[in-house]
């Protein structure tokens, strides 16, 4: 698998892609297209390996998928049974039938994560909002990832603040080379990404990333943010997150506070 | 839109290509006794002329006509033959037009529509006339203002009696005399069994004649639940992933427009048919049903035939018709029976 770009695309259920390839093999007036094939991971976040399956269960349906960032194809790989994952990287899978469109892409995200912060103690700065409240604060570090259809589980906190400080404490002294913003961004939802980050190591600033403002809509996506440190250590970690101060002009909600939705706060 | 093609030839009649008509005529949809075959093309008009927003529901009148609901207010219910020919509109002030239930009353057709923007239910004779209002159920003491009641369904019982889902308010199931006086109050918002989560349709189960009791959709928990006719709970139907939106007893099955399925993505939406022991046993335009131990296995979209379905109506033939939500502007699918 391709190594990690510095923000993931995430889109757990559906992608965007268009249907390109195979179209002049097919035979002509088709319009029905399969719909994507259901992915499942064990763990979206994972310490040693992850199981990930497909399926759309449909009489005839192949389905064919990549590990390499391109896009499916009937060339690609037949899936036989689940795919025992081990790094970091992403699956796209798609289904085919010979009777209808190939399906839209799928694609998962995996992660390969460090166990440093496992046992972290965990304070947020302002409280989550009362709607969102995640499953307290350790729920940041307890690999458990939230979905797309954020008000389903407890594994999303939302916020409405200009800042969001998240402070962990780890049991022992580690190195800190990566911190990771696991986000949602869903627009459609008035929940954005974050104007910045920054990364405090033992109270000294270790890193910092800004990020564009959104200027359309796009689609709901589950993203990893990275902010690269400076090889440092220490047993104390704060990230400052800013948020935009309003909705930009182009959406519905324009001038009124963005939402700020995270999942999971990983150290490597 | 991801099923742009399916949702572009809905609007064309006659415009697609003939190889095309033919081949996804070829296609059948649908599982065991129940399967299908499809016309996108059923009842498409000039939407200059009959324009609609979403097609919320179906229904046939005693005539065998075919009745839909839509809430654009040029023309409120658009009346077709079972071939798709239109043959009448009426209705321009129901701007949140969403539930048509029809019911024979003295031999004479009448319609019972709830307004999701007027916050009432209208009932009217079959060619638009309006004969009584339900308005916000002040007198329930549950609501504050009448914001608070956003109707989605009604149901009419053997005697007369109406019951009204709120499934977009507070989730009460308020039950009437043929009067429209209130008798009783039941339901609402909450995590219980006998409470709701969009309760979104309701229908009267009188398959057993001796015991008639209400079948009521919790949409977002993808559960049909079973009431007696007083409000009492019974029992639970669990359907996993199929968000339905309102049961339609026909013969001896229950048909459920389904709007998403899964984790409830947009577009993801099919059809589910129940059996008499409310077995799903065929789910057009969604895999195949398929139970272990006693437990459905969580249903899914299949094939992108629907995008967002929001009612069946099943005619004397045995074919259904499909109304969308949110699709594009479209006019209802058509299933031929096989």
């Amino acid at each position: 698998m391709k190594p990690l770009p510095a923000l993931f695309l995430l889109s757990f259920l559906f992608s965007c892609s268009a249907v390109r390839e195979t179209e002049g093999a097919l035979p002509s007036g088709m319009i029905f297209q399969l719909a994507s094939p259901q992915c499942r991971v064990d763990s979206v976040l994972f310490v040693n390996s992850a199981l990930l399956s497909l399926e759309l269960d449909y009489p005839d349906v192949a389905i064919r998928y990549t590990d390499n960032g391109e896009d499916v194809s009937l060339n690609s790989r037949l899936y036989t049974g689940p795919i025992r994952v081990s790094t970091s990287g992403a699956i796209h899978a798609r289904a085919f039938h010979p009777d209808f469109l190939p399906s839209e892409i799928v694609s998962r995200q995996v992660r390969k994560i460090s166990a440093a912060a496992l046992n972290a103690s965990v304070a947020v700065h302002p409280e989550p909002h009362s709607s969102y409240p995640g499953n307290g604060p350790r729920s940041l570090v307890d690999l458990q990832k939230g979905s797309a259809a954020f008000r389903n589980g407890n594994y999303w906190m939302g916020f409405q603040a200009d800042t969001v400080d998240i402070s962990l404490s780890l049991d022992t002294e580690k190195p800190v080379g990566l911190v990771t913003l696991s986000v949602l961004e869903d627009n459609a939802s008035w929940i954005f990404l974050p104007r910045s980050a920054e990364v405090f190591v033992d109270g000294k600033l270790v890193g910092r990333k800004d990020w564009p403002a959104s200027t359309s809509p796009g689609t709901s996506a589950l993203q990893f943010l990275e902010i690269p440190v400076a090889g440092t250590t220490g047993s104390t970690i704060q990230v400052r997150v800013a948020n935009w101060p309003s909705i930009p002009d182009w959406h519905p909600g324009k001038g009124t506070p963005p939402w700020f939705f995270i999942d999971e706060l990983l150290i490597n | 839109m991801r099923n742009g093609a399916v949702v572009l030839s809905g609007f064309g009649a006659g415009l697609n290509a003939l190889d095309s008509w033919a081949r996804y005529k070829d296609v059948v949809i649908g599982h065991n006794s129940h399967r299908y075959k499809i016309d996108l093309n059923w009842g498409a008009l000039n939407a200059q002329f009959y324009p609609v927003k979403d097609c919320h529901e179906m229904v046939q009148d005693s005539k065998g006509r075919i009745v839909l609901l839509t809430n654009h207010t040029k023309n409120n219910v658009l009346i077709y033959s079972r071939s798709g020919q239109l043959l009448e509109v009426w209705g321009t002030e129901f701007p949140g037009a969403h539930g048509l239930t029809l019911n024979v009353e003295g031999g004479e057709d009448f319609l019972y529509i709830t307004d999701n923007n007027r916050h009432e239910v209208i009932k009217t004779t079959i060619d638009g006339k309006v004969v009584m209002v339900l308005p916000f159920p002040q007198v329930s003491g549950k609501y504050d203002s009448p914001d608070q009641y956003i109707p989605t369904e009604t149901a009419i019982a053997e005697n007369g009696d109406i019951y009204v889902a709120d499934g977009y308010g507070l989730q009460y199931l308020l039950h009437y005399n043929a009067r429209g006086e209130l008798l009783n109050v039941f339901g609402g918002k909450g995590q219980g069994e006998a409470s709701f989560d969009n309760a979104h349709g309701i229908c009267i189960d009188d398959r057993d004649p001796e015991n008639p009791c209400l079948l009521i959709t919790d949409r977002m928990r993808n559960k049909l639940k079973r009431f007696t006719l007083d409000g009492k709970y019974l029992s639970t139907i669990n359907l996993p992933g199929a968000f339905i939106c309102r049961p339609v007893i026909h013969r001896k099955n229950v048909y459920l427009a389904t709007i998403w399925s899964g984790e409830g993505g947009e577009g993801t939406g099919f059809i589910s048919i129940l059996d008499e022991q409310d077995q799903l046993i065929s789910a057009p335009g969604g895999i195949t049903p398929r139970y272990e131990d006693g437990e459905l296995k969580p249903m899914y979209q299949a094939l992108k035939i629907f995008h967002h379905p929001h009612d069946v109506c099943v005619d004397d033939e045995d074919n259904l018709y499909v109304a969308q939500w949110n699709s594009g502007q479209t006019y209802p699918i058509k299933l031929y029976r096989v």
